[in-house]
């Protein structure tokens, strides 16, 4: 029975057909991407278990497509699998693939994605991330503000509860909008959200109303408040002589260290305002380390896991505003380990069935 | 025949080759561009900067021409004859029909009668420049998707239009221009002008001094009861300055900037500076000696000059602005190795074609001498362009033809030299002339040595990642080829196969998997690359996914093969789909517009790639459907 299933699971036919249904589906996201941008491509196929599509038809994602092709690979391994001298280049191309797959999904879990838009002179200790949201909560008592907490909007949905044990604040969510216009006599006081039906392209806009009771300091309730990230400036509630601010920002990613922008420089071909190059010096510093780094196109820096990039660079009338680009991954080496086994594999195998081919023609 | 007669009459014809190839290099390495029983050939010399780059104004003038009219040469002079009549002399240049406009509409609708050969004189379009600039104005008000072929026509017409009239006003400040005419008698004693005579700028500049104290007496004044003399000397200043404001920043930009030498000016630019002296026996000085020895026919007097401007404007400078000397990529200018190259493939394809079906024994030596031959110039070619750009062999869209053309040669070779007698001289030669005629077709774009957009700016994985790319679309490419000759002679041959055709199916196996693994080592470059310069390995970016498809379809085509699923014709219909795959990313991801390959970014080829996408499908199915007849009757019938 097990032999059964096994040669099933392992026939060759299957991989073919999801080799080709791979293709296919390639083919498929390289055209959504045409249509309505990386980001929905990404989200609907390339990074997808199902999608739906012509209405009601479900189409299986690239990871459900992977996930079979990985089976059938182990299936087939575990089956003709003997070792030997010629089969070495097979074993490690197939090896390599398997890492391949396996270290890529788990490494899109750890993968961390931000980025850093500095003025020459500015320095921040945090990078935003460009289409995570989060709610964030402060108080101000006697000119002091306190952090009480934050919380990624992605996943809150109506009814739940959010728990600050420290600071005796209970919040309540009672309403959620993962897009939505707000509505207010003025952009800083927003007094209602409208829905909206969600971007392919990723560019929304959430809302949340929620509830917040303070069980410290003699209690008190903010029976409603509107947090909408389209308004820059935070909702203010007053609860005593404390102040409590509550906001909807972009995610936030903090950083080990400070980063200062000391010079952003843009060389263009000589006669032209095309760029040659760009780069950013900055200093990094924290307690124990304190470094300049120039970054430049082709030229990251790396800190431990994490990677800066120089990716942009924009004028804000007289002064040059310089965008880096922060990539926290723990995993960096495993496409370059498995592609590294996976060329040694093909090079081993067809080098020695070019040699045996050569010899046999002489 | 004896051994000796036949190693005598293969020397003869290969000296005889020889002979006609020195011949061409040594008559072009030595041509005299000769216009008004002058030869402009020095002028070539002198450096424009266009786009970032510092060329020689010989290529300038080539890419001007090509731009214009898509051709060479105009009415049998060369492109630097021809830029110099504009430059110096372009009332007998404003006839010559180098404008090229394609859609007969275009010509109707600016009231000129359509010519068969599609090219127009600059009196002519200019005669409609009102109508194109209504048209135009209105084009560009709405989105350039919406721009209909005409509007394009209508759009670029203009544009080249506007190009030419700056060549063509490289010297109007020496032209007599009645807008300077002086209308008060006063003045004009006092300017040493005569009165309603028109003057050139130059002739002003020549008072300057006078018109600068009159102006400071106005200035005195503060502007309160002029004298009409004085109003009309304010007129003039103001037009002066106006004149000169238009003028100074247009093309072509050969003299750097004293103060900021990165900075490049025309002629108009400085011309201003006679004003001061400061620029006494100089550029500008030069530049008009040329012109008049030019316009009377003194070579010496035209060379000496030009040699002087030359001398005076770029050796001060040549270190610390790089300057290199231009005469390498003159010699590659007028020697046009690809195009050399391209001709000689294309004799040898016509000779290994001879050779394959076996009419004429001797035509496999030549072919094969002709293929070797072809691949040294075509080698010299590329040197030449890394020596004269200081950059890798592959940096845009037209190289990678250049070097895949190249690479497909060499792969020819190699299987010729592993006995697949014939056949391998006959991809070497077919690859090499289309895809170096395909690259022919991206010159008119202008020029094809280009400056390097920041994110390409890394010689190391610039090397790498294109080279083994290319090296992959070569073997994928030789593999597709290869395949429709061995289906051909299927369906020729009616038979079995014989131990030829299965050597040549091995061929087309061994090159796909060549294909495959540089494809693979090219991607795998590529993402390193991506994950140096953007922080991510892989990005479903429009280009790797191309490049993933012709992966993942070698992928599909090997186990499919060892698994015994595809057969002869299923290997050989395989490596089509494979070409088709490649040229698919390699032109036609371009065609989307999206994604961060920006660098190749052009519709040029749209349709061609279509045609050839239909024209394999067919070649498929009908293949498929006439194999499934002939094997029928060799079946019914037996031998």
């Amino acid at each position: 029975m097990f032999k059964k299933v096994l040669r099933t699971a392992a026939s060759i036919k299957i991989t073919i057909t999801c080799v080709l249904a791979l293709f296919l589906l390639v083919v498929w996201g390289t055209f959504y991407q045409v249509d309505y941008g990386i980001y929905a491509a990404q989200k609907h196929i390339f990074a997808s278990w199902f999608f739906i599509e012509f209405g009601f038809i479900p189409f299986p994602g690239i990871k459900t497509v992977i996930t079979l092709l990985t089976i059938n690979l182990l299936a087939s391994s575990l089956r003709v699998f003997n070792f030997n001298f010629r089969k070495t280049g097979i074993f490690l191309i197939h090896l390599g693939v398997i890492i391949l797959i396996a270290g890529s999904g788990f490494a899109a879990s750890l993968v961390n994605e931000s980025t850093v838009s500095l003025l020459e002179g500015e320095n921040t200790s945090v990078a935003t991330k460009q289409y995570d949201w989060e709610i964030a909560f402060f108080r101000k008592s006697k000119g002091i503000i306190t952090n009480i907490g934050r919380k990624n909007v992605s996943g809150l949905k109506k009814g739940d509860n959010l728990e600050f044990k420290d600071y005796g604040i209970n919040i309540n969510i009672l309403e959620f909008y993962a897009n939505c216009t707000g509505y207010g006599t003025n952009p800083h006081t927003i007094e209602s959200l409208l829905s909206k039906p969600p971007e392919k392209n990723g560019r929304n806009f959430p809302g949340v109303v929620v509830n917040i009771q303070n069980k410290l300091n003699g209690g008190g309730e903010v029976p409603r408040m509107i947090l909408f990230s389209g308004s820059e400036a935070p909702a203010i509630f007053a609860f005593g002589s404390d102040t409590l601010m509550g906001i909807l920002q972009q995610a936030q990613v903090l950083l080990p260290f400070t980063v200062k922008l000391e010079k952003f420089t843009k060389i263009d071909h000589p006669g032209t305002r095309e760029a040659k190059s760009y780069q950013s010096l900055i200093t990094i510093s924290n307690n124990t380390i304190n470094r300049e780094a120039l970054i430049s196109m082709n030229r990251p820096f790396r800190y431990k896991t994490i990677t800066f990039y120089q990716t942009g660079f924009s004028q804000q009338g007289e002064a040059m505003s310089s965008t880096l680009s922060v990539v926290d991954n723990p995993m960096r080496f495993v496409p370059y380990l498995s592609s590294i086994i996976v060329i040694l594999g093909l090079l081993y195998h067809y080098i020695l069935s070019f040699y045996t081919y050569i010899k046999k023609v002489k | 025949m004896g051994y000796w007669d036949l190693k005598k009459k293969l020397s003869i014809i290969a000296a005889l080759i020889l002979a006609v190839v020195l011949g061409y290099v040594s008559s072009v390495a030595g041509t005299h561009e000769k216009t008004r029983g002058l030869s402009v050939e020095k002028l070539g010399e002198i450096i424009v900067l266009e786009n970032g780059r510092k060329k020689p104004l010989d290529t300038y003038a080539r890419n001007k021409l090509m731009q214009f009219s898509g051709r060479q040469k105009v009415a049998g002079a060369s492109a630097l004859e021809w830029i110099s009549s504009v430059m110096f002399h372009p009332q007998s240049a404003d006839d010559d029909l180098v404008f090229i406009v394609n859609n007969p509409d275009v010509a109707n609708a600016l009231g000129i009668l359509p010519r068969a050969k599609r090219r127009y004189s600059f009196r002519e379009l200019y005669g409609a420049i009102n109508r194109i600039e209504d048209i135009a104005q209105k084009t560009v008000q709405t989105s350039s998707s919406e721009w209909t072929s005409f509007e394009r026509e209508i759009l670029q017409t203009r544009n080249n239009l506007e190009e030419y009239l700056f060549l063509r006003s490289t010297f109007s400040f020496l032209d007599p221009q009645e807008y300077l005419a002086i209308t008060d008698s006063v003045l004009a004693e006092q300017l040493g002008i005569p009165m309603h005579f028109s003057p050139s700028y130059f002739n002003l500049l020549s008072s300057s001094k006078k018109i600068a104290e009159g102006m400071r007496e106005i200035q005195r004044k503060g502007g309160d009861s002029l004298s009409p003399g004085e109003s009309v000397l304010l007129e003039l200043a103001k037009r002066m300055y106006e004149i000169e404001n238009d003028m100074k920043s247009n093309p072509p930009h050969i003299i750097p900037l004293e103060t900021s030498p990165e900075r490049w000016g025309s002629l108009w630019g400085y011309v201003g500076k006679l004003r001061t002296g400061a620029l006494n026996d100089s550029s500008v000085n030069m530049m008009i000696k040329a012109r008049d020895a030019y316009l009377n026919g003194y070579q010496s007097a035209f060379d000496n000059a030009i040699d002087h401007f030359i001398r005076c404007t770029y050796l001060p400078v040549s270190k610390s602005l790089s300057i290199s000397r231009p005469q390498l990529e003159i010699l590659y200018n007028r020697i046009n190795p690809f195009l050399f190259t391209k001709i000689i493939y294309g004799i040898a394809f016509l000779l290994s074609l001879l050779a394959v079906s076996s009419l004429w024994k001797r035509a496999y030596s030549v072919g094969l001498f002709l293929i070797i031959l072809g691949v040294v110039l075509h080698t010299s070619g590329i040197i030449a362009r890394m020596i004269i750009m200081h950059h890798p062999p592959v940096t845009n869209l037209y190289e990678t033809f250049i070097f895949t053309a190249w690479a497909s040669v060499v792969l020819g070779i190699i299987l010729e030299s592993i006995k697949i007698r014939s056949f391998g001289i006959l991809l070497s030669a077919l690859t090499g002339f289309l895809f170096l005629h395909i690259a022919g077709r991206y010159t008119k774009d202008g020029d094809t040595l280009g400056m390097l957009s920041a994110v390409l700016d890394s010689s190391f994985w610039l090397t790498t990642h294109i080279v083994t790319i290319s090296l992959g679309y070569a073997g994928h490419v030789g593999a597709g080829f290869m395949a429709h000759v061995y289906m051909l002679i299927a369906l020729i041959k009616k038979r079995s196969v014989d131990d030829n055709q299965e050597k040549l199916l091995s061929a087309i196996y061994g090159m796909f998997v060549f294909g495959f693994i540089f494809t693979i080592i090219g991607t795998v470059f590529g993402g390193m690359w991506a994950d140096q310069a953007w922080g991510r390995f892989w990005g479903w970016d429009p280009k790797e996914n191309g490049a993933l498809l012709i992966i993942l379809w070698g992928v599909a085509f090997l186990h499919g093969k060892s698994g015994r699923l595809a057969g002869r014709y299923g290997i050989a219909a395989g490596a089509v789909i494979g070409m088709m795959l490649v040229m698919l990313t390699w032109v036609g991801v371009n065609l989307l517009g999206i994604g961060l390959h920006s660098y190749g970014f052009t519709s040029v080829g749209a349709h061609y790639l279509f045609l050839y996408l239909a024209f394999e499908i067919v070649f498929l199915v009908s293949f498929a459907f006439l194999i499934k007849k002939t094997e029928k009757k060799s079946v019914s019938v037996p031998s």
